[in-house]
């Protein structure tokens, strides 16, 4: 198989899964939390 | 017990499963929004797998392992754009749009757009509720064309018949327990579609005897199927394969069967988990599926007379039936799930967005059982359209899938996009933007030769945010409303 399509098949998934561990560590503490809906 | 049996008892036994849990949750049914939206009560788990299961339809297990099979590794351009879609989708649009559809206490997508902007909103009710209606009876159609198939490769079923059983089980357990039925079914589907997706390639990538094995049989199908670029170069590779796959990653942000699922969680918080769950599905279930149709070339050999059979003929052909017949189910599963949600926003469109908004507006509220009953006939009432339409024009599923996914994608997703992060959006730019998503992905189906130019998927977004931007930057129409309270 050639050497573009391994890198592209499986660096993709790579970059994904870092992509949203960043998000779920760093950037989502950015995003507004308020619940409309909770009394506090 | 004969093989077939065996088949048929693990697939019966899962459409029972289905029909028990829509019976079970009609008691918690007692207004149109517990039918539509469930009461906002979705934890992240049931929230973010029923995104997913309800976002991944029969094309998911049948369509991407079918183009695998027939094209080769090309193919993974759309798994990549698929997984930068719903990962964009999950961190861009759903906390604003729980957020606002929880301060405005919108049940719907028209519901939430109409409550953006100043005015009555009637215009922008009636042309989403059209827009939805039209796509979703072919979206629809096509999970039943899902069923056909994958009956007709397993029991040797009719695949007329196939759709109509498909139909009549999504049918009833849809009525009866409404959002509720639709989330707790596919949280039990997107499970089963991930098992399916991870264990299949893992069993074919055994038996076809491992890396090397894996090499000699795909070399046999020359260069251009394990390339990337399928022997196209220049603006054929860029714009026909590259562009074309990458494009299902902008339909993410407008199918209203998924923003629901956003709306309906119980606390915003929970979309931060929920966003991790829902990748963590992608992942591991994305690139296996498109691996099903790559390893199904060497385990069942080329020249499958339809290529989207793949998966069922290869589970039939890897593990024993009653095996056989549990990951089959999962086909079924993915079928269902999506259809069922589909349904579901039609109908609550047609009831939450048409009947008592613009209907009855100004008169008093029509007593919750009533609504409740009301959004049953619609189910009816769409499934059979659904079902007649697929029936009388019986296409790929991958066709019709792309077709829908690009008219909603398109219509709703620039507009959703914009009317969140933007303070110039205007509702002209919202109108404008809803009509050019419309009428580009139907001219694009229809009028011969645009599709080569550019792929329906991506030319009608493009356009549909061209247009909406442009509206929006000259200041056609009222501006959208300051952060609701």
């Amino acid at each position: 198989m050639p050497a573009s399509t391994v890198i592209v098949v499986f660096g993709s998934w790579i970059v994904i899964a870092v992509l949203t561990l960043l998000y779920y560590r760093v950037w989502s503490h950015r995003h507004d939390w308020d619940d409309p809906e909770d009394p506090r | 017990m004969t093989g077939q049996w065996s088949l048929l008892l693990g697939f019966v036994l899962y459409l029972g499963l289905m029909l028990v849990i829509g019976i079970i949750t009609v008691r918690y049914m007692r207004s149109l929004d517990d039918f539509v939206l469930g009461g906002r009560r979705l934890g992240p788990w049931v929230a973010a797998i029923s995104e997913r299961a309800s976002g991944e339809s029969a094309w998911f297990l049948l369509g991407l392992p079918g183009a695998t099979y027939a094209l080769g590794f090309q193919e993974f351009w759309s798994v990549i754009g698929i997984a930068s879609g719903i990962l964009a989708s999950w961190t861009l649009v759903a906390v604003g749009l729980r957020n606002a559809t929880g301060r405005l206490g919108a049940l719907t997508i028209p519901d939430f757009l109409a409550g953006r902007f100043p005015g009555d909103g009637r215009t922008i009710r009636a042309l989403s509720t059209l827009i939805i209606l039209v796509f979703y009876t072919t979206y629809v159609g096509a999970q039943f064309v899902g069923a056909g198939k994958i009956l007709n490769a397993t029991f040797g079923m009719h695949e007329a018949w196939g759709m109509a059983l498909g139909a009549v089980v999504v049918l009833a357990y849809t009525m009866l327990g409404g959002f509720l039925a639709v989330a707790w079914t596919d949280l039990f589907q997107g499970l089963l579609m991930a098992v399916v997706a991870v264990i299949l390639p893992i069993l074919a990538f055994v038996k076809l005897g491992g890396p090397g094995g894996f090499d000699t049989l795909l070399a046999a199908q020359g260069p251009d199927f394990l390339t990337l670029n399928a022997g196209k170069t220049g603006s054929a590779f860029f714009f026909g394969v590259m562009v074309g796959g990458l494009s299902w990653g902008l339909g993410y942000f407008g199918q209203p069967h998924l923003l629901t699922r956003y709306m309906a969680i119980r606390k915003v918080r929970d979309l931060r988990v929920g966003t991790l769950i829902a990748m963590g599905w992608v992942l591991a279930a994305y690139w296996g599926a498109a691996f099903i149709g790559v390893l199904g070339v060497g385990i069942l050999g080329p020249g499958l007379e339809d290529p989207e059979q793949v998966m069922p003929l290869l589970a039939r052909a890897l593990v024993p039936p009653w095996i056989a017949g549990m990951l089959i189910s999962g086909a079924v599963a993915a079928m269902m799930s999506t259809a069922d949600s589909q349904l579901l926003v039609a109908t609550s469109s047609l009831t939450e967005d048409i009947y008592v908004k613009l209907i009855r507006r100004g008169r008093p509220a029509e007593s919750p059982g009533r609504l409740v009953f009301l959004g049953r006939l619609a189910v009816i009432l769409i499934t059979v359209v659904a079902f007649v339409l697929a029936y009388l024009d019986r296409d790929l599923i991958f066709d019709m899938v792309s077709y829908a996914w690009s008219g909603l994608g398109s219509s709703f997703g620039p507009v959703i996009l914009l009317t969140l992060w933007w303070k110039r959006m205007t509702r002209g730019a919202l109108l404008g933007g809803l009509v050019t998503g419309l009428v580009s992905t139907i001219l694009w189906k229809h009028v011969p030769g645009l599709d080569a130019i550019l792929d329906i998927k991506a030319a009608s977004f493009i356009l549909s945010m061209t247009v909406a931007l442009s509206l929006g930057w000259l200041g056609v129409g009222d501006r959208v409303l300051p952060r609701p309270r």
